[in-house]
């Protein structure tokens, strides 16, 4: 197609402009995904957060069988409780000592189980405000035989306002960003377009239509943010094969980072997208 | 095949055209003479829509041009071949594609472009220069290539403004034999000059323009 054609020899002749506007975009996206992973594994890692603590409930020694049903009843009617499991005093020493193995020895001696008989809940798996967690907590304290409650509320709350900041910060430089491609390609294609401009008047003059003037520089737009795009997707696999990777290897602490490579596949097709808009705006109206 | 009524067109204050009426026949040959700023440059502008009349009315191949859409004017142009004194070719491209854009602005399929274009470029006879580029080519050159690319689209009505302007006599003799020769074959012509020896003793029709009027009409 002649208008293909012309956009690939136009990329040619400008080669320059066009490697320049290449990068920048293809950094634009980066940071732009960059962005969009850090938020991705904050939220996968505070939503899978309530279900890894556990809550644990004790239970007063003096609370009779009337009771704990009723504590369970409650526990369980509430929405963010996905199961319970009693633990009995005698139960929690089986498992201590379990866990103390050959160590088991320093219970011998105890006559007496000092162990509480307690409640193990497992909350759901989801997206909610630590503040609600937090009023549960707070309403079963008050509930007749219960002795404490344990939770790792700390660091949930720290991870949740961490989601909560990130999601503004990612926000902002995602929009900052998103404009930074558009306009990037708009001006790219406004000098490329300029430069044109002779060439414009003689396909005018020729009899040329709209589409035939503007198809080359949407051409130009186009291909300008799908190479932005693939640049960038081979860098984004370059960090993280040769950084990501390595970093999980030798601190597996890190290993719940999980980066969805296919949506890195996405990345040559939202630079073709934010290409073809710019090419157009810096088109603008034409007369003939 | 182009027709005046009444035709004025101002820039501003300054009158360009008054009032103008002519009418030219299918296969004619017309003159426009006239001193500089004399308004033939904008004569020709009105009838290939290049800027709109603002009184009168004028029709070109057919098409009223006084109530044509802006989505028609490409195809207006289609039916017209340009040659204008400082050639308007690409200087980036090559003979052969400065001539063939004529033909791919039109939608012609690549296979018929070639042959077209070594015809052309045969009867201008610049067969041998299709791969040079416009600058490596003398003026004279470089006007038969214009010319070239305004006869590859088989044009109803060919405008040239000044289309010697810039040669010497033999190359002049050139290009005006190429119009006599495809005005011969029915093309329409209208060359707007103040060089008299384009169309003396020639019999055709010459319009002269004076500060906006047409003052005289001759036979050259
Ligand atoms: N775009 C414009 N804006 C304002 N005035 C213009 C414009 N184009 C032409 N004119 C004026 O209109 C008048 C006629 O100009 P035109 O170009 O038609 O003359 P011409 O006969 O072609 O002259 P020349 O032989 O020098 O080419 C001139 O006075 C010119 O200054
Ligand atoms: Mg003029």
């Amino acid at each position: 197609m002649f208008s293909f054609r012309l956009a690939i020899q136009s990329i040619k002749n400008e080669k320059w402009i066009n490697i320049l506007s290449v990068i920048s975009i293809a950094t634009g996206l980066f940071i732009l995904f960059s962005v969009f992973m850090v938020i991705y594994n904050v939220e996968m890692l505070s939503k899978r957060l309530p279900e890894k603590l556990t809550v644990m409930v004790y239970l007063n020694d003096s609370a009779d069988e009337v009771e704990i049903n009723n504590i369970e009843k409650i526990i369980k009617s509430h929405e963010l409780v996905k199961s319970i499991r009693r633990i009995s005093k005698k139960e929690a020493l089986n498992e201590l000592k379990v866990t103390l193995g050959e160590a088991g020895y320093i219970l011998e001696g105890i006559d007496e189980n000092p162990l509480f008989s307690s409640i193990d809940v497992k909350l759901k798996e989801g997206d909610f405000p630590v503040e609600s967690v937090k009023s549960f907590l707070n309403e079963l304290k008050a509930v007749q035989g219960i002795s404490d409650i344990e939770y790792g509320g700390s660091i949930m709350e720290s991870v949740y306002s961490l989601k909560d900041a990130l999601r503004v910060l990612g926000f902002t430089v995602g929009a900052v960003f998103f404009f930074a491609i558009l306009f990037i390609s708009y001006s790219t294609v406004k000098i490329l377009f300029y430069r044109h401009k002779e060439e414009i008047e003689v396909f005018k003059l020729l009899g040329a239509s709209k589409v035939f003037i503007r198809m080359p520089f949407l051409f130009e737009g186009l291909l300008i943010g799908l190479f932005g795009g693939i640049f960038a997707a081979m860098m984004f696999f370059g960090v993280y094969y040769f950084i990501i990777q390595r970093l999980i290897m030798v601190v597996p602490v890190l290993s719940f980072i999980d980066v969805p490579l296919h949506y890195i596949y996405t990345l040559p097709l939202f630079g073709s997208v934010l290409g073809l808009p710019g090419a157009a705006f810096a088109i603008g109206k034409l007369k003939y | 095949m182009v027709k005046l009524e009444n035709v004025s067109k101002y820039y501003k204050n300054l009158k360009a055209l008054r009032s103008i009426t002519l009418n030219i026949n299918k296969g004619e040959m017309v003159f426009l003479a006239g001193s500089s700023g004399a308004g033939k440059s904008t004569l020709l502008k009105l009838i290939y829509m290049a800027e709109k009349p603002d009184e009168g009315y004028i029709s070109v191949a057919g098409f009223d041009i006084s109530h044509l859409k802006e989505s028609s004017i490409p195809f207006l142009r289609r039916n017209i071949g340009f040659v204008f004194q400082d050639f308007k070719l690409l200087s980036n491209r090559t003979v052969f594609d400065n001539v063939a854009l004529a033909l791919r602005i039109r939608g012609f399929p690549e296979s018929d472009i070639r042959e077209k274009v070594f015809s052309v470029l045969k009867m201008v006879n610049l067969r041998h220069k299709s791969d040079s580029y416009p600058l490596e080519l003398s003026g004279g050159e470089q006007q038969r290539i214009t010319f070239a690319r305004a006869v590859i689209g088989e044009p109803s009505l060919m405008l040239a403004d000044e289309p010697t302007g810039n040669l010497d006599i033999d190359n002049e003799e050139g290009i005006m034999r190429l119009f006599k020769e495809i005005n011969a074959k029915g093309t329409t012509i209208l060359i707007a000059t103040h060089n008299r020896n384009l169309f003396l003793n020639t019999g055709k029709r010459v319009f002269y323009l004076d500060n906006g009027n047409i003052v005289r009409e001759e036979r050259g």
